[in-house]
This record gives structure tokens, sequence and C-alpha cells, in this order.
């Protein structure tokens, strides 16, 4: 078939030869719904960069599941679920890169803390300049070696709670760390 | 994060549609770097296999002697089972399909499926060109060949790459997903 004929064909016909491996209908199909999936996933992760690279592997995914794709059946849709697939792939990758960090974090005892916290936290002139609730939780994890569950009864907060204030009084005070060295 | 019910599907489905993809800016970075992967070289993958090819066919000769070619000196050789066991017509058969065999085996863990994918469009010509070149280079090391038992080998050459490939293709492509 002509290329001419091709950029004329649906997109149903156009998968049915690019089953066969045809690198011309991929590249038809890739130029009507790339510009739709890229501002998709730039919505859902609110970066071009990330956007870019989710696109790359939604046509990478569509690659090689081509032979289950039904032509009897609308492209569209199908093209959508990949996407969305990808996406939510991409959210739980994250999300357990996360919940890693947060373990690592706040599995620190206070006597494993790196030093130059302890000293922070122990000048209290970067303390003060948490939110309350974060400045109370750090210090009780790290001055009195508080559990969650103590530091929970104490806020009044759930367990998990205690923990991501930890964390993030944490974090917050490694990121002062970092511009203090700087 | 599934959806909860059609209606749910629907809304996210309708919104993907209605998108405006007019100011959309899909770079040439990205259509390049995605068509170098789906899409590999055929050239740079003949390449790959032939160096498959040349280390893997060369080992495979402690296993199986080619045209008497012996370079490890070994005594036991698959050779020798099948002339006893089926003649010497259909040892150079099967001689051929091994030599072949054993190289698109060992490349597939080399080779990403889109790679091996670009193998298989062009099988027969790939599998007849190596066996072409393995043969000749039997000949430079000394191997003595005669046209009959070459043509029979080939034949196996070809008949035994076409096979792996097909067979290693379609394993990948249903079981695994690298």
């Amino acid at each position: 078939m002509a290329n001419n004929d091709l950029k004329n064909s649906s997109d149903e016909e156009l998968m049915e030869i690019y089953k066969v491996g045809d690198s011309i209908a991929f590249e038809i199909l890739f130029a009507r719904h790339s510009g739709r999936i890229q501002v998709y996933l730039a919505r859902k992760v609110f970066s071009q960069r990330e956007a870019q690279d989710l696109l790359q592997e939604v046509f990478f995914k569509l690659h090689r599941s081509r032979h289950l794709y039904d032509s009897a059946l609308p492209f569209s849709p199908w093209l959508f679920s990949i996407a969305r697939s990808i996406w939510l792939d991409h959210v739980k990758k994250r999300k357990i890169e996360k919940d890693y960090e947060l373990e690592r974090i706040t599995a620190l005892t206070p006597s494993a803390l790196p030093t130059p916290i302890v000293e922070l936290t122990n000048g209290n002139e970067f303390l003060e300049r948490l939110p309350e609730n974060q400045k109370e939780a750090v210090g009780m994890r790290v001055f009195d070696e508080a559990t969650f569950e103590e530091i929970a009864t104490k806020l009044s907060t759930s367990p998990e709670n205690a923990r991501q204030l930890v964390s993030r009084g944490l974090k917050k005070l490694k990121a002062v760390l970092g511009k203090r060295k700087d | 994060m599934a959806f909860r019910d059609k209606d749910e599907w629907l809304k996210e489905y309708t919104e993907f549609s209605q998108i405006d993809a007019g100011n959309a800016e899909v770079t040439d970075g990205v259509y390049n770097n995605l068509r170098a992967r789906l899409f590999p070289s055929p050239w740079l993958v003949f390449g790959k296999v032939v160096g498959v090819h040349a280390v893997v066919g060369y080992l495979s000769l402690a296993v199986c002697n080619q045209f008497g070619l012996n370079p490890f000196q070994t005594e036991q050789s698959l050779t020798g089972w099948f002339m006893k066991t089926a003649g010497h017509n259909i040892c150079m058969l099967l001689c051929g399909v091994f030599f072949m065999m054993t190289t698109y085996l060992l490349a597939n863990f080399l080779l990403t499926l889109e790679e091996l994918e670009s193998v298989r469009r062009h099988e027969w010509l790939q599998s007849s060109v190596i066996g072409l070149v393995s043969l000749a280079a039997f000949h430079f090391f000394g191997a003595d060949l005669v046209a009959t038992f070459a043509l029979l080998w080939i034949t196996g050459a070809v008949i035994g790459g076409f096979f792996t490939i097909e067979g290693s293709y379609q394993f990948r492509k249903n079981f695994v997903r690298s």
C-alpha cells in the first residue's frame, strides 16, 4: 500500500498493517496520537519531561502488545487504556520509591541519626524553623527517643501520621543542612 | 486506582478524547529514540548475530565437529553419533541444524525482542549468508568440502536457523516480558 493510501487509512486499518511490522503504519499512528497522549500524561504527572518519557513507554507497550489488538474494536479506547496503565505503573513505582525513602528515614533511631542533624536540633535554632507539630514530633523522636506510638498519643494523631511528621521534619532539616554546607 | 465503574472510565476517556493536541509539541528526539528502539537497524542486528556466531560457532566445534574440523581435539563429538545413527547425509544436515541453532539460541541473551523481530524479517537471507560465510571459513581453515555434503549442511543450517528464530520469537513474545 502506498504511503498516501496509508495516511488515509483508519487507525484500525493501520493497526492491522502495523501488526505485521510495518514501520510506516507506526509512524502515522504516532503522528496522529502522540500529541494527545503527551498532553494527557503531562496533566497527570505535572512534568513535561516525565510525560515525554512516559509517552515513549506508551508506544513501546503498544508495539509489544500489538498482536493482542482486535481490529474489530475501536483503536482509541485501547490506546487510552495503555496510556492510563503506563501512568498507573509510574505512580506505583514512585509510591514505592517514596515509601522506601520514608521507611529509611524513619527507621533511623536517634543514636543513628547523622551527627549534624542532632547538632542542628540541639541548637534549636533550626528546629524552630519547623512547623509546630513537626518540631514537636522531631524533638520527641531525637531527644526523648520516643516511639511513633508515643508521639502519636502526645500529638493526638495516628502513628502513621506521626511517622510522616518526623520524616518531613527530618527531611527539612536535611535540606537546611545541605544549604549550610553550600 | 482501577476504575470503579463504567461511568468513571467513560468520563476519563471522554476527557482524553477531547484533549486539544494542537499545541502539543512532541520533540523529534522522542520519536527518534522510540523508532531506534522499536525498529533497530537490520545491519546492526546482523553485526551482533555475526559476532555471536563467530564465538559460539567456534566453541560449538568442541561438541560437534564440522567437516572434520576439531580445534579442541575432543574425542567425543555429536557428529560421530549422528553418523552412526542416521548415516552420512542426515549427519551433514543435522550438523548444519546444530551449528545455526546454538548461535540463535545464545543470541537470545543479547538481542531484545525488537532485534529478534528484525532478524525474523530476513531470517532466510540471514541464515543463508551466515551459513555460506561459515562454509567459507571451514574451507579456509582446511576443511575438505564436497558439494553434496555442503549443500545438505547449508540446508540444515537454514532450517535450524528458521525454527530457532521462530521458536525463540514466539516464546519471548508470549511468555517473556523483556
